[in-house]
């Protein structure tokens, strides 16, 4: 057996990150909206918040996923643009379609960014630098907008890359200029960063560790704790002591951090995630119908997984208070499931051990990441599969898919079915 | 209350605490340490409810007194001075002052009577343990211990004193480990505990050079004193499994191999495995095994031949690579002797050579080798 990867051991991955997408795109129907503070969002008086702000919008300290209320009080001229996803959408599509002239091999990981495998296409196109401004332009040319674009060894060096590359904001509006990044030396040409093959390490050593895709602020904070700011201190850390303290995570930190990321590119919409959430129209206080709308989006999820043979490993609670405040909550299962029983557990627990008593809740919601297929690996206490379990679950699914969700519910979402129809009563 | 104290003290205890003390917790106090000056004596304390650790150290005493402070603003500010003696001291409403040759600094402290009490340790019974064995005892059991609150029971080392022997176990029901003890610890006590995996980490860094350590066990807790530091877990009240029953008897295909040479491969072999399940396979035949990998996911794929004796016939084995890697590696011998029965149930792994007076075995169970 020949390692397939052995005959062509150095690839090119690009990844090219469109720049204040949606923003630029409303730009483009509105002109007048240029050079000022601009978010796309829905209604401020609601409980909406923003997609995505344009630069100057950034200078305020408005940033994406923030509240539209909160964004409004940082920056009362704030133009505010209902979002048209239509529009993005053809945007897209276009950036997709052209992608896909520079190489075949190409994944779009959401609607404003993907990769491109350009592995043996210099004769094409160039060497990296040159491919990577050629396929800037003709993202300006033909579509109006301008995209940041990374191109290294693997996706993880590439999609940091294209961060490095973003524009910092306006030097004319006294912004920080992007030569203090450290970064800076491997720039290109505006907007195209080139990390060359072993460099890959280096370039990642002097940012800070948040820059680190899967790096989230309760990592960044426990690697704080450790005495870890840049991705040049988590590549140096030892290997134990890095699996003591976050288990099979920290292993693959501790890999990402030194540069090392996949070269493999998936041609469909790849799912690395699926989540359910619901935001109430009154905050609820109520445990009961709480854990019962976490159950309803605990079927719902792992139904998902079951009828793609995947487990998830990782249940991820969500919690939003009045006053946007946001908590997600994590548990890694020793056993990758797609047991809604065994989801819902692990979900309800970390409702019970996070939420305290009587605090109003606004939103909730379950996630489950760390996807993977189904593991067979054997227990040892209890060998033979929970086929019971597994087969009234399948029963289930197989109901539902014929005669709808409610044609078939648990004890734990029964009365959110009562409480429904009294609504509409 | 007001003492003063050299500022390496302070660090040291400090430091210390930040093992117990919970990174997260839905309790704030617990990210407090509590410091009481009582009689001449200082004494530090951390909880994470389920853990208490007081450490008392020397100070000069001005005035006694109580006050919880939190743990990471008071550890950085100590670390940060210079060798040296700095002051504390209590003014109104918990605000806590620290003064140096070069500055003064505040905190806002808690009042003491919000802080966790302290265990009782009722009706406690005495253990002795040799401070080198028990080292061992939580480095080669502890790595096993499941880390999945749904299954509380296994989240500990389960410590069997028995009357002529003295076995520990751990297992997240993926693996397992059993170390036995041929002699009994002295103090004559007979009984079964779970003991948290955290405690025993925090206490094996003070068993580095102790000879003798008590435990002392009661109803729902145990404590264990080490010269000016005392800790104390609750013992996990729950039912351990039967791990007797899972030891499989008729292993008949029996592999010998060098231990170093396993290990390596499966640590070279295991970086083309996929991420998520880890797979590696081992075929186990005349020439001794031949380890896989294969991902198709980033398109990647190893194998490599270990030398060895094989004794039964041919098998093809899946295993999760960080559990077999974990177990090999925490075999001591230079060579490893393994059984297996099918690709679908457990394996039995354990030292060529035992150790004196002791017996280490360690189960492994497989992944079904997917079509």
């Amino acid at each position: 057996m020949t390692p397939p990867g052995a005959a062509n051991p150095q690839r090119l991955i690009a990844h090219i990150d469109m720049n204040s997408f949606f923003v630029s795109v409303e730009r483009l129907k509105n002109p007048a909206l240029e050079g000022l503070p601009v978010v796309v969002g829905g209604n401020p008086r609601g409980r909406s918040v923003v997609s995505s702000a344009s630069y100057e919008a950034r200078r305020f300290g408005i940033h994406s996923a923030m509240p539209m209320s909160r964004a409004l009080r940082l920056c009362p001229q704030l133009v505010i643009v209902p979002p048209g996803f239509s529009d993005y959408q053809a945007s897209h599509d276009a950036v997709k379609s052209l992608l896909a002239d520079f190489s075949p091999s190409l994944e779009m990981a959401s609607i404003d960014e993907g990769y491109l495998d350009l592995t043996g296409t210099a004769k094409l196109w160039g060497p990296a630098a040159e491919a990577g401004a050629a396929i800037r332009r003709r993202i300006a040319t033909e579509t109006g907008l301008s995209a940041s674009i990374g191109l290294s060894t693997n996706k993880l060096v590439s999609k940091v890359a294209s961060d490095e590359a973003k524009p910092v904001g306006d030097p004319r509006l006294g912004d920080v200029a992007s030569a203090d990044k450290p970064s800076r030396r491997f720039l290109t040409s505006e907007g195209v960063l080139v990390v060359p093959p072993g460099e890959e390490a280096a370039f990642l050593a002097p940012l800070p560790v948040s820059h680190l895709p899967g790096c989230g602020p309760v990592t960044v904070q426990a690697l704080k704790a450790e005495g870890v700011r840049t991705i040049g201190d988590l590549a140096a850390m030892n290997e134990d002591r890095l699996l003591q303290r976050f288990g099979d995570h920290g292993r693959s930190l501790g890999q990402r951090a030194r540069g090392i990321g996949s070269t493999h590119l998936s041609a469909g919409e790849t799912r690395k995630s699926v989540s359910k959430e619901q935001t109430f129209a009154i905050d609820q206080t109520d445990l009961r119908h709480l854990r019962s709308v976490l159950h309803r989006q605990c079927e719902e999820v792992s139904a998902t997984l079951r009828r793609k043979d995947e487990v998830a490993r990782t249940v991820t609670l969500k919690l939003r208070y009045p006053g946007f405040e946001t908590h997600t909550h994590s548990r890694t299962l020793d056993r990758p499931s797609n047991a809604t029983e065994a989801l819902f557990n692990a979900a309800a627990n970390l409702l019970e051990a996070n939420l305290a008593a009587g605090r109003p809740v606004r939103l909730i919601g379950v996630g489950l990441s760390n996807l993977g297929r189904i593991p067979l690996q054997a227990d040892l206490f209890a060998p033979a599969p929970a086929a019971q379990a597994a087969r009234r679950e399948a029963t289930i699914d197989a109901l539902r898919e014929r005669f709808g969700k409610a044609a078939i519910l648990t004890g734990e979402s029964v009365h959110l079915l009562n409480r429904d129809r009294g609504a509409r009563r | 209350m007001k003492f003063t104290i050299q500022k390496s003290t302070l660090q040291g205890a400090l430091q210390q605490l930040g093992k117990v003390v919970p990174s997260r917790s839905t309790l704030p106090i617990l990210s407090s340490v509590l410091l009481s000056a009582k009689d001449g004596r200082l004494s530090l304390r951390a909880t994470d409810l389920e853990i208490s650790q007081i450490i008392t150290v020397d100070a000069v005493m001005s005035a006694e007194g109580e006050v919880a402070v939190p743990q990471r603003t008071f550890l950085e500010i100590t670390s940060e001075m210079p060798e040296g003696e700095l002051t504390f001291e209590v003014q109104k409403n918990n605000q806590v002052q620290l003064t140096t040759a070069f500055g003064t600094y505040s905190i806002m402290g808690k009042p003491a009577a919000e802080y966790p009490s302290l265990p009782s340790v009722d009706r406690q019974q005495a253990v002795e343990i040799e401070g080198k064995l028990l080292r061992r005892v939580i480095d080669k059991t502890a790595f096993a211990v499941s880390r999945d609150d749904l299954k509380p029971s296994l989240m500990g080392v389960l410590f069997r004193f028995q009357e002529d022997n003295f076995i520990a176990v751990a297992t997240d029901s993926h693996r397992l480990v059993r170390y036995t003890y041929h002699e009994p610890p002295k103090g004559g006590y007979v009984g079964d505990n779970i003991i948290p995996v955290k405690f025993l980490n925090i206490l094996t860094a003070y068993l580095e050079n102790v000879d003798m350590v008590t435990f002392n066990i009661g109803e729902n807790h145990i404590m264990v004193q080490s010269g000016d530091t005392e800790l104390y877990t609750r013992i996990i009240e729950e039912r351990f499994p039967d791990y007797e029953t899972v030891f499989p008897q008729d292993n008949d295909k029996k592999l010998v191999v060098e231990r170093e040479e396993f290990l390596s491969a499966v640590r070279r072999v295991s970086i083309f495995s996929n991420r998520t399940t880890h797979q590696i396979s081992l075929k186990l035949g005349a020439d001794g095994l031949n380890l896989s990998t294969e991902d198709a996911e980033t398109v990647s794929a190893a194998q490599e031949q270990v030398k060895g004796v094989f004794d039964g016939e041919e098998l093809m084995i899946g295993y999760n690579a960080n559990y077999l890697r974990d177990v090999i590696s925490h075999l001591d011998s230079d060579t490893v002797k393994a059984e297996f029965s099918s690709a679908v149930s457990a394996a039995i792994f354990y030292s060529e050579q035992q150790r004196e007076g002791e017996e280490l075995t360690m189960l492994l169970m497989p992944i079904r080798l997917s079509e």
